[in-house]
């Protein structure tokens, strides 16, 4: 079909992306939401564990390490939750890509304070061998996510979603 | 007139139909308005409250000063110190200006039972000849890796246990655990494996015993009766006074050992630092 169309096929292609990004946007959603809820899940069980890892990075005073270490276990698997069902896809996207943010800005702080930690992204965490840290291959991967989290902050609309079921979806513009 | 009239009626329908639109466009939005409202305050709800809960919870954790149950000896900053006498929790006889040795470790650690292979005897030389006082601090961070049978908490309980009931044998029950370290991401050693190891040590019978029938765990972590809150409590505060808590951290005097400067890993260099601690 393409190929017969290949003199106009600049609008029709469009078209098409058009109609197939809801089920691009829907693969993204769940993919992020799954990251978020095995990066929760990893650290529900030890929370102690967590509050660990949130000060190993030496950024916040005390009271705030131990509630954001407890806290961001359960934090990150209501969003996952949010983003895997697409209820409330694009705050949950904005929440969550927050959140990558200021991991990302812990562990460039982190290694480039040159602290010798495990960035504790899915669980575990605390000072570990220099020679084993990671911090680019963190980075990459943080920078991956929010770069999902952007897009679908930015077209939250997709298959399958909460959202689309409870009439929730942001009004397209043509429309109004 | 009579197209006037049918004009009229078209016109009539028209505006009908234009209300209707109107009205289900407006039901339509106000419909959505109030499942967003509805959505928000369920998921706000879950958010704000289950945040607030999990926070509670874990600052109302105690610290070591509220633990009931503490090895006999032990600082309230989670350490057991050993002096001359080789008895957990007794100093006496040491010099009176012995250097505190304090070697926070896992038992699952690879690392920290190279520290003990490498500088155990001297640190053991240094203890006898009250230069300095020892101080053991087990630490549970590695539980993960031990397919949940959480053997890094088992085997800190079991040596505050030790400590409390069999005193004079808990250097060589720290030692004979490092000594049959299990591999990290194997389930570690069962209760019946530390109690040989105990027994091994010298621990009396029926201090061993407590430990193979997993009477020495209670009846969970919390258990105010058994050394798992004081485990707990203790793996907080090292949290709390190194920051970046790993294994093993060495502090002389309180301070860290500068693993730069001194590397322990080569013969001599662990006593130099001592000396140069002491000043």
């Amino acid at each position: 079909m393409p190929t017969l169309l290949a003199p106009s096929l600049s609008p029709p292609a469009a078209a098409r992306r058009r109609a197939a990004w809801p089920w691009v946007a829907t693969v993204l959603r769940i993919g992020l939401g799954v990251v978020a809820i095995a990066a929760g899940a990893s650290k529900i069980g030890d929370i102690p564990a967590s509050v660990r890892a949130v000060r190993a990075y030496e950024l916040l005073p005390e009271p705030l390490v131990v509630a954001a270490g407890s806290a961001l276990p359960f934090v990150e698997i209501v969003l996952g939750a949010l983003l895997v069902t697409g209820l409330l896809t694009r705050w949950a996207a904005l929440g969550f890509g927050l959140l990558l943010v200021a991991f990302a800005v812990g562990i460039a702080s982190a290694w480039a304070r040159g602290l010798a930690i495990d960035c504790g992204c899915f669980g575990g965490g605390g000072a570990i061998d220099p020679d084993q840290t990671q911090y680019l291959v963190d980075l990459l991967r943080d920078v991956a996510l929010i770069a999902v989290a952007a897009v679908l902050v930015r077209h939250p609309r997709s298959r399958l979603s909460l959202d689309s079921a409870l009439d929730l979806e942001p009004v397209r513009k043509e429309l109004n | 007139m009579a197209e006037d009239r049918l004009s009229k009626a078209q016109r009539r329908e028209e505006a009908r139909l234009a209300a209707q639109r109107i009205k289900e466009e407006q039901e339509r939005k106000a419909r959505r308005q109030r499942n967003l409202a509805i959505v928000l305050a369920v998921v706000g709800a879950i958010l704000v409250g289950g945040t607030a809960w999990m926070i509670i919870a874990e600052s109302r954790q105690p610290v070591l000063a509220d633990i009931e149950l503490r090895p006999e000896g032990s600082t309230l900053s989670g350490g057991i110190p050993v002096g001359p006498d080789g008895v957990a929790g007794v100093t006496e006889g040491a010099a009176d200006d012995a250097v505190t040795v304090a070697v926070y470790s896992d038992f699952m650690c690879p690392i920290c039972s190279q520290f003990e292979q490498i500088n155990g005897e001297t640190l053991a030389e240094l203890r006898e000849s009250g230069d300095i006082v020892l101080e053991y601090h087990p630490v549970t961070i590695l539980d993960r890796t031990s397919q949940g049978t959480a053997f890094s908490t088992r085997s800190a309980t079991a040596a505050a246990f030790v400590a409390s009931e069999a005193p004079e044998e808990f250097v060589a029950f720290v030692d004979a655990m490092f000594a049959n370290q299990p591999e990290e991401g194997t389930p570690g050693l069962s209760d019946a494996e530390i109690a040989d190891v105990a027994r091994e040590a010298g621990v009396p019978e029926d201090v061993a015993a407590q430990i193979e029938s997993s009477a020495y765990l209670g009846s969970g972590a919390d258990d105010p009766e058994t050394f798992g809150p004081w485990v707990n409590a203790a793996t907080s505060q090292a949290s709390k006074d190194l920051g970046r808590l790993g294994t093993p951290t060495i502090t002389l005097d309180g301070e860290k050992l500068d693993v730069e400067k001194y590397n322990w890993t080569e013969e001599g260099v662990l006593a130099q630092a001592i000396e140069d601690a002491r000043g």
